[in-house]
């Protein structure tokens, strides 16, 4: 009695959901990669951007903050904080 | 010595006598993977994603500084100044800056400085015209759709032609593209200024060099930033978040030594067990396998299935809460497509993290039993 299935036929539906979840981990972590390799072409579209009009920044953090530009706050053009233009603070 | 397969349904018939505790050990683990995966990948992807993207873009940006701050340039004697320093390919001047829309939201105005490198991306704004970013709230108005700008003058309103899908959130998200002449006034620039210079070099690795000699190439002063600055400043600005990382992996950790107590605990109350097995004819090498295909029966899945959510959480489409959750954006945050790096590294250093513990500790007590008398371990004895 060399085969488990003869050992121990109790056990084929506990193997059975052992398998299956490792299956559906598998597919998971392909579905994954699958949307990562998809992704790529919309990775494309923020390069061209950059490309096309010089950028030096991302848009991680919202315009005007720190962590946008945090040394190019320009007291000139940053309108926001000209004394007497509408909409200073 | 039990064949594998064998040993491997016994220990699937040990997970299933205790199916509650097999489920919520996974889940735990899962969970604990998933937090700590999400976090590194999000770090590595964000870091990437700075990198490939700003890479794109110019080598060096030029402003012009004063006692008072930054200080608008003359476009066409700085990009001649620039051009005039060996190793400088192209130089372009920008006009950008931050103003505020009619609804009160602070957004970037960006000038269409060259139409004709802005046509692969499509048709440049023409006066009184503006493309907007996916994150720019429109005037509340009907017919076209508009968009008011509080300008140094006055306030400008112009006509939005498009609308940018979500997939430019990354770089223009909250950007307003104008005409020249139209950001020019909306700045409070001269017709001949601008905001700043972009430059690009030949050789990327003469980037400190080339600083240096543009530095001294104007007359007046200025602060030149490198490309690697720009990076290595974009990189620092989730680095700060750093205090989100250790809200998680603190947790994490803590959680990870308290599953190591409960199997080390849950391995010396089996002492009885074991010695059973040993007494029917188990040798210590088959007890210690049996451990550890129960052990990789229940961590594996759950190990595989933190580090695909936390995949899916990271790289997955339509991705806005990384940016909502660490910048705060105060309206739409933009969908961040992040480059998928180091996917590898991280799903390795963290299973491993969590797998080598997790194995040790639950073999702990089988490796204890290799020279202990089968009936010691029957009668309860130490192992």
């Amino acid at each position: 009695m060399n085969s488990a299935d003869e050992l121990f036929p109790r056990l084929a539906n506990a193997r059975r959901t052992v398998r299956l979840l490792l299956l559906a981990a598998a597919v998971v972590a392909v579905s994954v990669t699958m949307v990562a390799w998809i992704g790529t072409a919309d990775r494309a579209v923020p390069a061209r951007c950059v490309r096309a009009l010089a950028l030096s920044t991302l848009c991680f953090a919202p315009a005007g903050t720190a962590a946008r530009c945090p040394a190019a706050l320009h007291a000139a053009v940053d309108l926001r904080f000209v004394p007497g233009a509408p909409g200073s603070r | 010595m039990k064949a594998p397969l064998g040993l491997f349904a016994w220990a699937c018939r040990q997970i299933a006598r205790q199916p509650g505790t097999a489920l919520l050990t996974g889940i735990t683990i899962c969970a604990l993977v998933t937090a700590s995966a999400t976090v590194l990948l999000l770090e590595a992807a964000f870091a990437a994603t700075a990198r490939e993207l700003l890479g794109a873009g110019p080598s060096h940006v030029v402003r012009a500084v004063d006692a008072t701050g930054w200080r608008p340039l003359i476009a066409g004697t700085a990009a001649e100044t620039a051009r005039t320093v060996v190793g400088v390919t192209a130089a372009r001047p920008r006009l950008w800056g931050v103003v505020r829309s009619a609804g009160g939201a602070a957004v970037t105005a960006l000038g269409v400085v060259d139409p004709a490198e802005f046509a692969t991306l499509g048709q440049a704004p023409q006066q009184g015209q503006a493309i907007v970013g996916p994150g720019v709230a429109l005037d509340a108005a009907d017919g076209a759709p508009r968009l008011t700008l509080v300008a140094a003058g006055g306030s400008r309103t112009f006509v939005v032609t498009t609308q940018l899908d979500a997939a430019s959130g990354l770089a223009l998200h909250d950007a307003v593209l104008l005409h020249a002449d139209d950001a020019r006034t909306v700045l409070g620039l001269g017709p001949e200024q601008a905001s700043d210079l972009a430059v690009w070099v030949y050789h990327d690795a003469e980037q400190a060099a080339v600083a240096q000699e543009l530095a001294a190439a104007f007359a007046g002063a200025v602060r030149v930033t490198t490309r690697t600055e720009a990076i290595g400043a974009a990189i620092a600005g989730f680095a700060r978040e750093g205090s989100l990382r250790l809200l998680l992996l603190v947790p994490a950790t803590l959680a990870l030594c308290l599953l190591l107590v409960v199997a080390v605990r849950r391995g010396r109350s089996a002492r009885r067990e074991l010695g059973l097995y040993k007494a029917l004819g188990w040798s210590t090498g088959d007890l210690v396998r049996l451990q550890l295909y129960g052990a990789l029966a229940v961590s594996v899945p759950a190990v595989l299935l933190g580090l695909a959510g936390a995949g899916w959480l990271v790289f997955g489409p339509a991705r806005s809460w990384p940016a909502q959750w660490l910048f705060a954006w105060p309206g739409r945050a933009p969908v961040l497509v992040l480059t998928p790096a180091a996917g590898l590294q991280v799903a390795f250093g963290v299973a491993s993290t969590v797998l080598v513990p997790w194995l040790c500790a639950t073999l702990l007590p089988a490796l204890r039993s290799a020279t202990v008398d089968p009936q010691d371990l029957l009668r309860g004895g130490r192992a």
